[in-house]
């Protein structure tokens, strides 16, 4: 209730009776009221409250003094001083108020209460999350004693909010570390200054985390968040933090415990090594991992399962991290051969295996586009591909393990070279397969979880589909009236989710790009249905989606799009409009404009009055300083014009309705003045807007002279040039449009 | 430690696979603009030779 009536003025008294209420002697009443005052804090925007910061305080901080009898109204008291935190910025300023709160929490970490306890240290790393600049002093005098001993407690809720404590450290200074170096990038000062708590605390703090790691819990299955879990997460966030000071003191604990008898050391070896991969030099990393790997892919046949799973994942980060130290001739046989024997164990193992060879595919295969006739990874690709295929002909999907497969072989298929190109086929027939047994059992379905279940597998089916059509690119025509029957088959389907259809477009996306004109024989079954999922805007994500292949189809097709073009124009110009619309897909609404005109040319003509006008006032919208979420937006939505404003120039260029442009032109030169003039446009925006420059200029040549001989033009395009805040091409299209301009105006 | 594949939602795939596609169209989009720009370029640049 306060959260609605406090922010219109309503419920004026509420914290006066709440803090009469916390100064009676009756315990119940104190605890219960405190607990108010802690949702009342949680719930409501800070500004609100912050009038009544004083008084909220004083009463909380009583409550979570040492002199408190009653550890339940402590509690209480804390619990809502972790919710008020937010709104005591000034408090915090003052000294002499934060000694104060500081020091009540630190008492309250040495209650003989654990839950008072636990909460204390859930309150400091609130504190350390919100007030790190205010940190130094108390860290020295206090804080690094507290949470060391914290991590030692028996009780591991104590002990999980004392590593806790220390992972938060580590994100602040790994946040601080790149502000510093976006900073120095830019040529300035950073705002904030690290103080390398992590780094003066290493030597107290590490060998309680790698003790820490061997106090794993012995059930493998559960989920539970536990104080081990907690020490490796810690250790990984230590190593981004530190960087190559963390090494000297974990390989030592590696060495000694990799190959001990207690499956919990090695277990615990294992976690550190993989836990330090991302942070330290690779340089320094590699001769390590090059002496660890063949101890590692032995380990994958360890007797506990538990061992297996770690091994396997740090498996992953070797092979996503630091793939040089994989050596063809040396390691990949025996790799792969452990990854692959890997897909026959427990789930999770299965995951991290799945998880390594996508890491595999990613580092060796590649990149996509880019041709190669083979890969490191080609000799390998059809046993994998048949140890995917045969692991995910399974039923259930536990730990994501199916998911998982499916996806390494959606990435495998997208990172292959020319000697694959047969595997990939066969995984084409074998999807289809599969999908076409879907879709034969849909009568099948019981009930809602065997619903979501079957959608699922649909989703991934689909998802390694498009990937194949992607890397089969042309080569795919063969079997393109199968797909197409399928996956029409599917969206005709009524009972299918919303998700399925996302799928679903995005394959057919893949097919217009692969086919190109030759998608012209099915545009007429499917623009229907796109038509049919432009018209309902509250399932916003399908939305963006269909919007995003009219796009595609347009790119396809050419000026054979023109016959759907009126339908299409008709429905985005309403969704343009709609209210009910989620806003992040109008940008992608105007850009779609921009492909449409390119496509069709001069037939876009007939809808220039509507598209200009709607332009003109998304161009025309501002964001208010410092709401750095609008400031995005507008960002988005300015891309969105001038991709706009670029598919209709070009489109229309060389052709007569070229001039029917000509009196919306002072418009689009406001608006790119206006956009080059606002500081907080981006790099990608200010290259939109100067290749729409070169575009009139060479679509308008000389008509434009007084619009460019604008001093603001010129000025644009040398800072573009010049500046080092602008990237190799935007200074390329700024080459490219002062030619054009200088060509026009000559 | 599970790897990110396992520990992915399905709702944090389809955003994956979203933006993929929407990265796709940009990199074409971008490819045909740039195209119809050097195309800009060399014609006139072959007109001014001729």
């Amino acid at each position: 209730i306060a959260e609605i009536e406090l922010p219109m003025g309503g419920w004026p008294d509420l914290i006066r009776i709440m803090l009469e209420n916390i100064s009676t002697d009756n315990a119940t009443l104190k605890q219960s009221t405190l607990q108010a005052i802690g949702y009342v804090c949680e719930a409501t925007d800070p500004s609100v409250l912050a009038s009544q910061s004083n008084d909220i305080l004083t009463a909380v901080v009583q409550g979570a003094r040492k002199e408190e009898p009653n550890q339940e109204v402590r509690l209480a008291a804390i619990n809502a001083l972790i919710n008020s935190l937010d709104f005591i910025k000034e408090n915090f300023e003052r000294e002499g108020e934060r000694n104060f709160i500081m020091q009540v929490v630190c008492e309250a970490t040495q209650s003989t209460s654990s839950d008072v306890q636990v909460a204390a240290f859930q309150c400091l790393v609130r504190i350390m999350q919100t007030y790190y600049d205010k940190m130094r002093l108390y860290m020295e005098k206090a804080l690094f004693g507290l949470t060391v001993a914290g991590m030692n407690n028996e009780d591991d809720r104590v002990a999980l909010q004392a590593i806790e404590f220390w992972s938060t450290v580590c994100d602040e200074e790994i946040d601080l570390k790149e502000e510093l170096l976006e900073a120095q990038e830019m040529g300035e000062q950073p705002e904030r200054q690290t103080y390398h708590f992590a780094e003066l605390a290493l030597g107290d703090i590490l060998p309680v985390l790698l003790w820490i790691l061997t106090k794993q819990e012995e059930d493998y299955d559960e989920d539970e968040w536990t104080v081990s879990m907690a020490s490796a997460t810690c250790l990984s966030l230590l190593a981004q933090c530190v960087g190559n000071l963390v090494i000297g003191p974990v390989v030592p604990f590696i060495e000694s415990n990799i190959q001990n008898e207690n499956w919990r050391n090695r277990e615990a070896a294992v976690m550190a090594f993989g836990s330090i991969m991302d942070g330290p030099d690779p340089n320094v990393l590699t001769p390590l991992v090059d002496q660890a790997l063949p101890t590692l892919i032995a380990m994958m046949k360890d007797p506990v399962v538990h061992v297996k799973d770690t091994v396997a994942w740090t498996l992953g980060r070797i092979c996503e991290l630091l793939i040089q130290c994989i050596k063809p001739e040396v390691h990949m046989n025996e790799l792969v051969s452990a990854l692959v024997y890997g897909l026959q164990d427990s789930p999770r193992i299965v995951g991290n295996c799945c998880w390594s060879l996508m890491n595999l595919a990613e580092q060796l295969g590649p990149a996509p586009g880019d041709e190669a006739p083979t890969s490191t990874l080609s000799v390998f690709f059809e046993g994998i591909i048949t140890a995917l295929l045969q692991f995910t002909e399974r039923s259930n999907n536990e730990a994501n393990c199916r998911t998982s497969a499916y996806e390494a072989i959606s990435t495998l298929a997208m990172y292959s070279a020319n000697d694959c190109i047969n595997t990939v086929q066969r995984i084409v027939l074998t999807i289809l397969d599969r999908l076409e047994v879907t879709m034969a059992m849909e009568n099948q379905i019981l009930d809602a979880d065997d619903r979501a279940s079957h959608s699922e597998l649909q989703s991934s089916l689909l998802g390694v589909l498009t990937n194949c059509i992607r890397r089969l690119s042309r080569d795919i025509s063969q079997v393109a009236d199968r797909i197409m029957t399928v996956v029409l088959q599917l969206l005709n389907n009524q009972s299918k989710q919303a998700t399925t259809t996302e799928d679903a477009f995005l394959a057919i996306g893949a097919m217009t790009s692969a086919l190109e004109a030759d998608f012209n024989r099915y545009a007429e079954l499917f623009v229907p249905i796109l038509c049919n999922a432009l018209q309902n805007p509250s399932e916003y994500q399908l939305c963006f989606i269909a919007v995003g292949l009219i796009g595609d189809i347009c790119r396809a097709l050419g000026k054979d799009a023109a016959p759907y073009c009126n339908n299409l124009m008709q429905l985005l110009v309403t969704n343009l409009q709609s209210p009910v619309l989620h806003r992040t897909v109008k940008p992608a609404i105007l850009s779609c404009f921009g492909d449409i005109a390119l496509a069709i040319g001069e037939s876009f003509g007939a809808y220039l009055d509507v598209v200009m006008m709607v332009l003109q006032q998304a161009g025309s919208m501002r964001a208010e300083r410092d709401n750095y979420e609008m400031i995005d937006y507008v960002n988005t939505l300015y891309e969105g014009c001038t991709e706009a404003y670029v598919g209709i120039v070009q489109g229309l260029n060389g052709t007569p309705q070229a001039q029917m442009l000509l009196p919306f032109l002072p418009n689009v030169f406001e608006f790119i003045r206006c956009v080059a003039a606002d500081q907080n446009g981006t790099d990608t925006l200010t290259r939109s807007i100067i290749g729409l420059l070169g575009d009139l200029a060479e679509t308008f040549e000389s008509q434009l002279k007084t619009f460019f001989q604008q001093d603001w033009v010129g000025q644009l395009l040398r800072d573009a040039r010049t500046s080092r805040h602008y990237g190799s091409s935007t200074k390329e299209t700024s080459r490219w449009a002062k030619e054009m301009i200088k060509r026009a105006c000559q | 430690h599970r790897s990110p594949l396992a520990s992915r939602s399905r709702a944090e795939t389809q955003e994956k696979r979203r933006l993929e596609a929407l990265e796709l169209q940009k990199r074409q989009r971008s490819i045909t603009v740039s195209k119809a720009r050097q195309l800009a370029l060399g014609t006139a640049a072959e007109e001014e030779e001729e």
